[in-house]
């Protein structure tokens, strides 16, 4: 049976749907699976011998993860002739705020501008990192060995130090396992500001459409995506 | 027959005399040993310090939901046990183990801003660098300078906090013995090159420290203490654990008898203040009636079952019958972050289950 492939397959957390439709938006050929941050902070989301990912106890992702194989013509939705873009691993939502609970600062800047602030060393974070994404970690390893993956960061849309902080060390420690990562944020500023509010959704922590036909024009600009001939 | 003569021990207390007080008593039969000089209030913040021994204290503070105030705790939700390889949760701030009172003055001279907070050396250590002033606090060393820094400093913020904003401030006194840098005369955690940084003999002197050194250190270091907090009261202990090893040239038994000994009349001669106690951990644990049961088969460790007898008359004679200061109950900031996140959690499920809708 002869199958259409997608140019790149959109897989990972909300962050993931403005990738999708910055794909959509410039033609190109795009399937995606997505899936809640919670489910992905929370470990359910696993690799799969024969699917390539699987959510053990939610019918309705594991029906959503079959009908996208079918749409591949029967591959797993990790395969060597599907580039991946990837937004999770991150899901700092559910870890920074309470890393901070405390008042503790990564950022050098942020704990000597906040007199009531506690400074955390860079080997605690990366502890905390390990504590809370290494799962996450391993399996992006995994992954990166079964697709071509590029791992995308979120969008930055925050002066919250910390939010920053976690979001770089989680995509280091991503390259530092021989995984390609892409962080739109230089792109939209290179002096490391946040994003300007017309780059996000009413919610103000999503990027929205244009922002990810932005992003996905920058990365296929760098070739880090390609559309298929 | 002649009435008997009273004498200044015929209306003495049972607790007065060594049979009744003490060898008709036993080891779980001693009462009385202490009776804190304060009544406290019921909401009064205990933050502690000192020696290995000081440990116990905490622990138990927590075990038995008295105020024990932490002024550095680990970040929200830190796994136990990485906050534990990190040394939180052991004292009131990370300052790790002070067994000197050399060591309590230079933290409080830090603290109060005294002294510059790079004064003290950082030791280099492969890539990275260790705080001379607690050395182990973290299980590798800081990623570079300014990381061992800020680290300090962060420290010595939550180790002012934990005298500016606490009720009693308790120091257990462990060494008479430690190191020093010869020209600056910077004190040292430990003795350069035993666990960390490289021992030399032109720069790092052995320091035993006499009665009046270490009185004057400590009187210091609660005058700058008090000139943040003037109603701070001090307790302090003893710690009842002996040297694991002396550079005084003494045998280690006698060595340890001299550095408790000192450090014990130092804290009774300070105790006469009425806002500095002693607590009698050292005389638990030691004393006669024991018959060093509360040790371990080293003879150093200190069981159980010795750190609950001493907790034990710990809270017998603590009062904290005072009407609490703080007024309305501490809102619960962790339930609040978990209310924003369940929030947050909320519109990405529901940008996907719209895009799911859509499939």
């Amino acid at each position: 049976m002869k199958t259409d492939l997608p140019d790149v397959l959109v897989l990972g957390d909300s962050h993931s749907i403005a990738l999708a439709d910055g794909c959509r938006a410039l033609g190109m050929r795009v399937e995606s699976l997505y899936l809640s941050g919670n489910l992905w902070h929370a470990g359910r989301v696993a690799l799969h011998a024969q699917h390539g990912f699987w959510v053990q106890g939610m019918p309705a992702a594991q029906k959503q993860i079959l009908a996208l194989r079918e749409r591949l013509g029967g591959r797993s939705l990790l395969s060597r002739d599907v580039p991946v873009l990837a937004s999770f691993g991150f899901h700092l939502g559910r870890v920074v705020p309470l890393f901070s609970l405390h008042g503790h600062m990564a950022e050098p800047k942020d704990f000597e501008a906040n007199s009531n602030a506690l400074y955390a060393s860079q080997s605690l974070v990366d502890g905390y990192v390990t504590a809370f994404r290494g799962q996450h970690l391993r399996v992006a390893r995994r992954m990166g060995r079964l697709a071509p993956t590029t791992f995308v960061l979120p969008p930055h849309y925050s002066t919250w130090g910390n939010l920053r902080h976690f979001a770089l060390r989680i995509a280091a420690r991503l390259q530092a396992q021989g995984l390609r990562v892409y962080d739109p944020a230089l792109a939209f500023d290179p002096s490391g500001a946040p994003l300007e509010q017309k780059w996000l959704t009413s919610a103000g922590n999503h990027g929205n459409a244009e922002y990810g036909q932005a992003v996905v024009g920058h990365m296929l600009d760098k070739g880090l995506i390609n559309r298929r001939p | 027959m002649p009435d008997a003569v009273k004498t200044p021990y015929s209306d003495l207390p049972p607790r007065a005399f060594w049979r009744t007080g003490v060898a008709d008593a036993g080891i779980f039969g001693l009462s009385g040993l202490w009776q804190s000089k304060w009544v406290l209030p019921a909401d009064a913040r205990f933050s502690t310090y000192g020696s290995c021994f000081a440990q116990h204290i905490s622990r138990a503070m927590v075990a038995r939901k008295v105020n024990w105030f932490c002024p550095e705790p680990a970040p929200g939700r830190t796994p136990a046990k990485l906050a534990e390889a990190y040394n939180y949760g052991v004292f009131s701030s990370r300052t790790g183990n002070i067994y000197t009172a050399a060591q309590l003055l230079i933290l409080t001279r830090l603290a109060v801003g005294d002294l510059a907070m790079d004064a003290p050396e950082f030791w280099p250590d492969g890539t990275g660098f260790r705080c001379s002033l607690r050395p182990v606090i973290e299980p590798v060393p800081f990623a570079n300078a300014q990381d061992a820094l800020l680290s300090r400093a962060s420290t010595l913020r939550a180790f002012r906090r934990s005298f500016a904003e606490a009720e009693v401030f308790i120091f257990t006194l462990g060494l008479t013995e430690g190191w020093e840098h010869a020209a600056s005369g910077q004190p040292y955690a430990l003795c350069p090159g035993t666990v960390a940084g490289q021992f030399d003999a032109d720069q790092h002197v052995f320091r035993n420290y006499a009665y009046p050194e270490i009185r004057a250190d400590l009187e210091r270091a609660f005058a700058l203490m008090r000139a943040v907090n003037p109603t701070l009261k001090i307790l302090l202990t003893v710690s009842p654990v002996p040297l694991t090893a002396t550079a005084s040239g003494d045998h280690v038994l006698v060595a340890t008898t001299y550095s408790k000994s000192t450090l014990r009349a130092v804290a009774g001669d300070l105790a006469r203040d009425p806002d500095i106690d002693y607590f009698p951990s050292y005389e638990i644990i030691t004393g006669a009636p024991t018959r060093s049961a509360f040790y371990e088969p080293n003879l150093r460790s200190v069981v159980k079952a010795g750190v609950d007898v001493v907790m034990g008359h710990f809270f017998a004679g603590l009062n904290i019958s005072g009407p609490p200061v703080r007024g309305a109950a501490i809102r619960d900031a962790e339930a609040d972050v978990e209310r924003d996140m369940a929030a947050e959690d909320l519109i990405c499920e529901e940008m996907v289950l719209e895009r799911f809708n859509e499939n």
